[in-house]
């Protein structure tokens, strides 16, 4: 799954540690997440949704197999 | 890996020197019977263990787990060392018969306690590190049945001795760590 999480955070100038911070997780975390390494659970979507103020789907786009979809 | 930067209160600090002396008397007086000498190993222990409190309790280390399932771990630890030695000493003794089965059962008592203490730990962890975790584990345990497997199979043929205890428990820590090296380098 692809998501915008580095650019929301580049966004409103916050580091991997602030926003760790914020979503009570560590910063590999933070990491694994943006690098699309680690996908979230439902939780912590809505979690990281609440913060950014934007829709699941705003933030995480499932990686589609046929572009065409 | 959650980081706890926090200035540690000096309630938690006293807490810190208190476990840090108990879990000291357990361990110096487990290896100061070891090896000869009780009183010198228990004093060694609780100074080993202040010190260990006091670093805890300076608050600038970075905490993986909450302080209190720190302390819990080091004392279910010293525990576990002080029957590994304790149930020896009686079995040494003169418990025979039903003494001697209750005493060689009496480890199992520390272990349980440092496996719920681990367990919680784990359970404080966040998701990508309770994943961490789920894989080390899955490999340790993979791991140690491919080499105890191996290791028992050669004692049947003569050409090693006899597994034991010990050298499964060493191959189950190693394998874990193994696996969290990998699994951490994984999701770096």
């Amino acid at each position: 799954m692809k998501n915008r999480l580095k650019v929301l955070r580049a966004e409103r100038d916050w580091s991997q540690a602030q926003l760790a911070d914020a979503l009570d997780v560590s910063r590999q975390t933070v990491n694994a997440l943006e690098t699309g390494k680690f996908d979230p659970s439902l939780p912590l979507a809505f979690k990281i949704a609440a913060l950014f103020e934007c829709k699941i789907e705003d933030i995480f786009l499932p990686e589609l197999a046929n572009p065409r979809q | 890996m959650k980081e706890n930067l926090q200035p540690v209160p000096s309630a938690e600090m006293r807490k810190n020197l208190v476990t840090g002396a108990i879990t000291g008397v357990m361990l110096g007086a487990a290896f100061g019977y070891g090896f000869g000498n009780l009183w010198i190993g228990t004093i060694v222990g609780v100074l080993f263990g202040l010190a260990i409190g006091y670093r805890l309790g300076l608050g600038s280390m970075k905490m993986r787990y909450p302080m209190f399932l720190v302390r819990r771990i080091l004392l279910a630890s010293g525990f576990c060392l002080l029957v590994g030695f304790g149930y020896a000493f009686l079995l040494d003794h003169g418990w025979t018969g039903t003494r001697a089965i209750l005493a060689s059962l009496i480890p199992i008592a520390a272990w349980a306690f440092l496996v719920v203490m681990l367990g919680m730990a784990i359970a404080s962890l966040d998701e990508l590190q309770r994943r961490i975790q789920t894989e080390a584990l899955a490999i340790g345990f993979g791991g140690t049945v491919i080499v105890c497997g191996a290791y028992g199979l050669l004692g049947l043929a003569g050409v090693l001795p006899a597994l034991n205890l010990g050298l499964v428990i060493f191959v189950m820590a190693v394998m874990w760590f193994v696996g969290k090296m990998w699994t951490m380098w994984r999701y770096r």
